[in-house]
């Protein structure tokens, strides 16, 4: 049987790469672990670009939207679930990759999904059932990183208020690449 | 690029391992590795090998020849040849992988490279660094900081994760 196979040469970091750029997001971040080295390759934005890259053309989940039906108590249940496209039966049905994304609790999103660009969803939602106070923000679902953006510093005339759904467009600015 | 062709006969080379052992094969056949058909073009008839072992030369010339004869027709026994071809210890595709990647032979990179990622996705963290001879530089307080970052993805399925190195 094979011992450790470290026999003199560390293994050349563009092999690596090929390696890692193959695999499923959920192994990557666990790999992340392993060593400070392979940490920062896996995060690096020039090896997620070449990660997603690679796996551009095949398919990808696709999120959808259920009405679940929300106790009254539990306003942060999240009517949605994330299906992997991965399975080849046809039809709707597919394995549901998460059943309720609890990470995007608290961001009161109920809004309208944009996207994706290069995988990251926008998503706008209110924090509060009175006020306007919206709340815009990114999501990963690969990574289930979500951040908000900073709050938004104006009030739009109550007239408005009806036609806002849908005004916020979501756009990719290559500079900043975050 | 001119080759004479007096003869009918193909052209041969004659490829050496690190250990000096030599081996011929057709010119034609040869020349999927990169490396190799730049030193061809350099009037290269001797081939020196410094980097690659007997053991893994013969089997990369097994490689190459099977894929130096493919047609429409054999698609599919090559397909079962590169499955088996991957039926490997990992220490034999690591020094394979060196070597075709030495040697530029793009289509088997893509299949080595390929097999690793297959028998690792599912591996431990440290079946991986056992795999790959790395050590952890992390302390333990900095590695619980990144196992907590994605902890889903560790806990998720964790019945199904592979603890083995081999």
């Amino acid at each position: 049987m094979g011992t450790s196979i470290d026999d003199g040469g560390p293994f050349p970091e563009d092999l690596t790469l090929d390696i890692l750029q193959r695999l499923p997001f959920k192994s990557l971040l666990r790999f992340k672990c392993i060593s400070k080295n392979w940490y920062g390759l896996i995060s690096s934005p020039a090896f997620v670009g070449k990660h997603f890259n690679y796996h551009g053309n095949k398919k990808r989940p696709k999120i959808q939207f259920h009405d679940i039906d929300r106790p009254a108590s539990d306003d942060d249940l999240i009517p949605m679930i994330i299906f992997s496209e991965d399975d080849s039966e046809g039809g709707g049905e597919g394995t549901p990759l998460i059943e309720k994304p609890h990470h995007l609790r608290g961001f009161g999103v109920d809004k309208l999904f944009y996207g994706p660009v290069d995988g990251v969803f926008s998503f706008s939602g209110t924090r509060s059932t009175t006020e306007y106070d919206p709340c815009l923000g990114l999501w990963n679902p690969a990574t289930r990183v979500v951040t908000t953006l900073p709050p938004v510093h104006f009030k739009p005339q109550p007239a408005f208020l009806l036609d806002i759904a849908g005004i916020f467009g979501f756009g990719f600015d290559p500079p900043l690449h975050k | 690029m001119a080759s004479s062709s007096k003869t009918e006969q193909k052209k041969m080379l004659i490829l050496k391992s690190s250990e000096e052992e030599e081996f011929e094969i057709e010119e034609s056949i040869a020349v999927q590795s990169g490396t190799i058909k730049n030193m061809v073009e350099d009037d290269f008839t001797l081939i020196p090998l410094p980097n690659v072992d007997t053991e893994t030369l013969i089997k990369i010339i097994k490689y190459m020849k099977k894929h130096g004869e493919k047609t429409k027709s054999n698609e599919k026994d090559i397909e079962e040849f590169d499955k088996e071809f991957v039926k490997k210890s990992f220490t034999e595709l690591k020094e394979l992988v060196l070597a075709a990647n030495y040697l530029h032979i793009t289509s088997l990179i893509d299949l080595l490279c390929q097999a690793f990622a297959d028998r690792i996705k599912n591996k431990s963290v440290k079946a991986i660094r056992e795999i790959f001879g790395i050590p952890n530089d992390f302390t333990p307080e900095e590695e619980a900081e990144v196992y907590e970052q994605h902890k889903w993805a560790h806990e998720e399925g964790k019945e199904h994760i592979d603890h083995s190195a081999y």
